[in-house]
């Protein structure tokens, strides 16, 4: 069973009261630690965690660097082809659901997406386009963003990302 | 095949000479000492007048007339003709012993003018015949008065318009201005076949109702034929200037009238007025973005078509750049079972086993099983495809079967045509549906229909791939493609269309892109929807293929043109 967080950005960063009523049904952590507020901060924590690596992710995305120390596996990444740009739409609200073992979790995230198309292919319009010198097409779309975290012994790591 | 001035057969069929540079100074010289023709009188008041005008960047360029029709222009005297619109006065005369000519408009009121620098040979024409056109823009200099800073300009409020022209030799032209640069033309009298044909074009705003317009029969003949508008009274002066397909020299002026014929929407942002073409970098002068498709097509000889169909045929296997915003295939075929008759064959028996798999089989002969895909674009009304295999040709039927009232209709596409092997020809079948539960519609059939002459829509293909069909002519399909960006409608070619009604409001067109990317493109046009879905056959050294089309439509207009057309304009010749 896995609890869903609605936050906005704002809720987002400052979990303790939105959180409060989760832990207070996440029993197996809340029982391991045996102390309701240690359980409070571990849950806090995890949350900050994932939150900061989502961010991280992202701007990787935009292209400040190798996503690879943080991805869990290659292939487990699937954004589309032409991928731009992409941008937290922060008119919406992040969903997030830790696991009870707060071992994993996932993140669904409203984002606008830039894309490039390039008219590479051989049909009349293409060609045409191409022609009047257009090569490529950048377009935006607005999608949402799925990410699968889990956590192992050097923290938390991204375990798939796709955008539906 | 003997040269004829306006062929029997398209245009884009037709062999024009590659003439010398010495064949046209030669053609050209009579011209240049009589100055153009006409049916009646030209204008000789220009007699003595000095024209100086200074342009932007061809320097200050000066014309003496003389007595009768003479003009000196560079030290070299010969004949000029002129014609005044309102008060612009076209003047165009050809320099002697050159393969030069010049066209000026001038505004007699205040003195801006336009300059086209006309030649042949020497670029960036890959063809000699083919007239080249520099723009100047500026003014005559009269007095001491200060330079006007003001200047003609390029112009996108044509964009859309639509005339049906009558020159005073009585030659009937419709011009379609669909695109801020190019032009789309039907020849009414020269030619015979009602086709369309398209063009780049000069759009040149003068004041607020007059305009200079320019195309050149590029690829084609490579004749100028150049006026200036007047929007209200609906009048023209103009110059038609180059060689015909019997490589005759044209060169005459005339007077014209028209009749409006409507004005397609636009597409620009609201409030934006650009108009200048999009830059060539280093270009030459004159240079500017022409289509010429033949000479990026592909060709392929038959045996080249038969290796690459063996090793690359794809029929709904991959996405497709002209469906990305198409609708779902439908399975409503699968689980059934027809057969078409088809009027003078053939017969052909379905089995639709799944979704995306039939068989099918020819004036029962055997079974062959085959992926197709089918849409189903109003109820009852689908469209479906799927390859031949083994058959010769290489053919692909698509089909629109109306199961609610036990019609067919099929744009039967094949390969192997007499120019290019890998160009696709599409015949257009009728039939009726036989199957349980099929109304019998005994001798009733789909027909050809005028529902969709001067009609245009546009097609939202993809992100950054959109397009406007204009159905010009009951056997000319015109496609125009836009500048994603800005709207701007740009390059335009055109080739041999068929229309069907299948219902009220349901249409089934096909466009050939022949002597272009050999392309059979078809669409069935759901008009209350504002959607098609459609398919494409294509071959090249790819391989095969029959994919899906489909985009959302938006209606541009229609021009009423359908008293232009006798009865038989629909049909085509090979």
């Amino acid at each position: 069973m896995s609890e869903t967080l609605s936050t906005d950005r704002r809720s987002f960063l400052k979990t303790g009261s939105l959180v409060a009523a989760p832990l207070a049904m996440a029993a197996p952590v809340a029982a391991l630690a045996g102390d309701d507020s240690r359980a409070k901060l571990a849950r806090l924590e995890d949350e900050r965690a994932i939150e900061a690596l989502q961010r991280k992710f992202l701007r990787h995305l935009n292209g400040a660097g190798d996503c690879g120390e943080f991805i869990a596996s290659s292939g487990s990444v699937d954004l589309g082809e032409g991928l731009r740009a992409i941008a937290e739409d922060l008119g919406h609200e992040t969903e997030l659901a830790l696991a009870e073992d707060g071992l994993s979790a996932t993140a669904r995230c409203a984002c606008r997406v830039e894309r490039e198309t390039a008219f590479t292919g051989d049909t009349t319009l293409e060609q045409m386009a191409r022609f009047e010198g257009h090569g490529s097409h950048r377009h935006e779309e607005r999608r949402t963003l799925a990410t699968a975290f889990i956590k192992g012994k050097d923290g938390w790591r991204i375990a798939s990302a796709t955008l539906a | 095949m003997a040269l004829q001035a306006y062929p029997d057969v398209p245009l884009f069929r037709y062999p024009y000479t590659q003439l010398s540079e010495a064949q046209i100074q030669a053609k050209l010289a009579p011209a240049a000492q009589a100055g153009p023709g006409s049916k009646g009188g030209l204008e000789t008041d220009l007699a003595g007048t000095v024209l100086r005008i200074v342009t932007d960047g061809a320097g200050t360029l000066t014309w003496q007339f003389g007595q009768g029709n003479q003009v000196t222009f560079d030290g070299a005297t010969g004949g000029y003709g002129a014609l005044t619109l309102d008060h612009v006065t076209l003047i165009s005369h050809v320099v002697p012993n050159s393969t030069k000519a010049w066209a000026i408009a001038w505004d007699r009121h205040n003195n801006l003018a336009t300059v086209f620098e006309l030649w042949w040979g020497g670029g960036p024409s890959p063809h000699t015949r083919e007239i080249n056109r520099a723009v100047w823009h500026g003014y005559a200099q009269s007095g001491d008065g200060p330079a006007p800073t003001e200047r003609h300009t390029p112009t996108i409020r044509m964009e859309g318009r639509g005339y049906a022209w009558t020159e005073d030799t009585g030659i009937r032209t419709i011009e379609y201005y669909c695109s801020y640069t190019y032009t789309h033309w039907v020849d009414l009298d020269r030619l015979k076949d009602a086709r369309g044909y398209s063009a780049p074009a000069d759009y040149i705003q003068l004041t607020e109702d007059l305009y200079l317009f320019a195309r050149v029969e590029a690829e084609f003949s490579g004749m100028l034929q150049m006026y200036l508008v007047d929007s209200n009274r609906l009048q023209s002066v103009g110059v038609r200037l180059g060689f015909n397909g019997a490589d005759e020299l044209e060169y005459y002026m005339y007077k014209g009238t028209a009749e409006w014929l409507g004005q397609n929407a636009r597409f620009q942002k609201l409030g934006d007025f650009t108009a200048s073409p999009i830059p060539i970098e280093n270009a030459k002068k004159g240079e500017r973005r022409i289509y010429r498709p033949v000479a990026t097509m592909e060709k392929m000889t038959p045996a080249e078509v038969n290796a690459a169909v063996a090793a690359n045929t794809h029929v709904f296997d991959r996405p497709s750049p002209m469906a990305g915003n198409g609708t779902p295939p439908s399975p409503g075929l699968a689980g059934k079972s027809f057969a078409v008759h088809y009027d003078g064959g053939p017969r052909m028996d379905y089995e639709f086993t799944s979704a995306d798999s039939l068989k099918w089989r020819r004036d029962g002969g055997g079974w062959t099983e085959a992926r197709y895909n089918a849409w189903e674009v109003m109820p009852g009304a689908f469209i479906f495809g799927h390859l031949l295999a083994g058959t010769t040709n290489h053919d692909g039927h698509i089909v629109v079967a109306d199961l609610d009232a036990g019609l067919a209709t099929n744009y039967h596409g094949f390969l192997n045509t007499p120019y290019f092997a890998n160009e696709a020809g599409a015949e257009t079948l009728f039939g009726k549906v036989v199957g349980q539960g099929i109304p019998d519609p005994g001798n009733r059939r789909h027909e050809r229909t005028r529902d969709l002459l001067g009609r245009a829509f546009t097609w939202e293909y993809a992100p950054g791939l959109n397009s406007m069909h204009l159905y010009s002519t009951p056997n000319t399909t015109s496609w125009i493609i836009p500048n994603a960006a800005t709207g701007h409608f740009g390059t335009e070619w055109s080739g041999t269309g068929d229309f069907v009604k299948i219902r009220d409001q349901l249409y089934f067109a096909r466009w050939c892109e022949e002597a272009c990317n050999g392309t059979l493109g078809t669409l069935l046009l759901n008009m209350r929807t504002m959607h098609d879905a459609g398919i494409g056959y294509h071959c090249g050294k790819n391989g095969l293929s029959m994919s899906a089309v489909g985009a959302p439509a938006r209606h541009a207009g229609k021009f009423e043109v359908g008293k232009f057309f006798g009865p038989d304009a629909w049909r085509t010749k090979p």
